[in-house]
């Protein structure tokens, strides 16, 4: 019974060989800075994240915060940090082809919503008031896709230091990010820390960068 | 030093735009690229190809990250590469019209009948791709899963499944 090494060698012999490279393939050249690393993707995820929640809490307050319990911070924020470290990781392997695949794109893209959702949902307390659901709602919803918009730009500057070849998925879990930083500054200055006005949204703004992300890849690829 | 860190050091050297590292980067990774594409089946669009691809090699040099293997680099878009020529071929081709082909006259008559290359075409296209990407390129395990964006278990299980489809075939042939 013939083997895995004789099938091998048998093709490879079999295969025809490569053409050389025609004359004057290399064209004109200049320098070029090397792509960034992963960790330098995580700083810069990590940095605009902090930038943002901090910042924003410094200067439009920190009314969440307060109204916390510690527990309930010390989870959101855990759970802040891990979402920003799978999405970066993420971005990281689909800004350079050939980099080793740290976590399943897809996972990642919907891990963070799924995991924030969870939260919400366990964490906080549940106390719906429909009178004001809508007219707190709508104002926490415009704020924090400001700031998602805000942080695109950051973004942008991101995949200038990249190769993209699957646009679908890296501008999902770019999208996502910048859903983050709008949700992260929301937690911290947003009082209504009630279970369904974080669900619906806090989260709204995490599945609209999300699907804003995939809507911007779904049109870079039209455009190609 | 061997293969791949001299790789790696022409491609150092062609980011810092040094001529006779890109020339020299360009001479041991166009004929794989060739090889890869003909080995596909692409017969006829290799050199199209490969030479598409490396000016998708160019333009994305910067994305580049020594010390890392630079053949799953190349290769990761060189399945790009062919990916989207064939969605662009699959729009045009309504179309164009076929033009008839006429016979090969390239194909050396004296050579031995291939035995293991024709039955590729009865694998699955994921398979046949591992495959080659192990053969033609001689990179290793998780090389291929870099290029293949997937996990080395995932390549594994590809090429076991693509060596036991070509033994069955091979079986049934004899």
């Amino acid at each position: 019974m013939i083997d895995e090494k004789q099938i091998g060698e048998r093709l490879e012999s079999e295969l025809r060989p490569g053409k050389a490279a025609p004359m004057g393939l290399v064209g004109e050249l200049t320098p070029v800075k090397p792509g960034l690393s992963t960790g330098a993707v995580l700083t810069v995820f990590a940095a605009m994240l902090t930038g943002i929640t901090v910042g924003g809490g410094l200067t439009m307050g920190s009314r969440g915060m307060l109204a916390m319990t510690v527990a309930q911070v010390m989870i959101m924020g855990a759970l802040g940090v891990t979402m920003m470290g799978l999405l970066g990781l993420a971005a990281a392997q689909g800004l350079r082809p050939g980099s080793k695949v740290w976590v399943n794109v897809r996972w990642a893209n919907v891990l963070p919503l799924v995991g924030f959702l969870a939260m919400a949902a366990v964490i906080f307390p549940w106390r719906w008031m429909p009178e004001n659901f809508i007219a707190d709602g709508w104002g926490c919803l415009r704020e924090g896709f400001y700031v998602a918009l805000a942080s695109s730009v950051g973004v942008i500057w991101l995949v200038r230091r990249g190769y993209v070849m699957n646009w679908a998925g890296l501008a999902g879990t770019l999208g996502a990010f910048c859903g983050l930083t709008g949700a992260a500054l929301l937690h911290v200055m947003c009082p209504e820390q009630e279970a369904t006005h974080l669900i619906v949204w806090h989260g709204g703004i995490l599945v609209g960068g999300t699907l804003g992300g995939l809507l911007a890849g779904y049109l870079v690829l039209r455009g190609k | 030093m061997d293969d791949k860190q001299a790789l790696v050091a022409l491609m150092i050297g062609y980011q810092s735009a040094d001529r006779t590292a890109a020339e020299l980067l360009a001479a041991k990774v166009y004929p794989m690229l060739h090889r890869f594409y003909s080995s596909l089946g692409e017969h006829e669009r290799a050199d199209d190809l490969a030479q598409e691809c490396w000016i998708r090699l160019h333009k994305a040099r910067h994305s580049y990250r020594p010390p890392e293997p630079v053949l799953p680099w190349v290769f990761a878009i060189a399945r790009h590469t062919r990916v989207d020529q064939f969605r662009k071929r699959a729009r045009s081709s309504g179309r164009e019209v076929a033009m008839e082909v006429g016979a090969d006259f390239t194909a050396p008559a004296a050579e031995p009948e291939p035995t293991v290359l024709p039955l590729l075409e009865q694998l699955p296209a994921s398979q046949k791709e591992v495959l080659l990407l192990l053969k033609v390129t001689g990179m290793s395990l998780e090389e291929v899963a870099r290029a293949t964006a997937s996990t080395v278990g995932s390549v594994k299980q590809k090429a076991h499944r693509a060596y036991e489809t070509l033994r069955r075939l091979m079986g049934e042939k004899s």
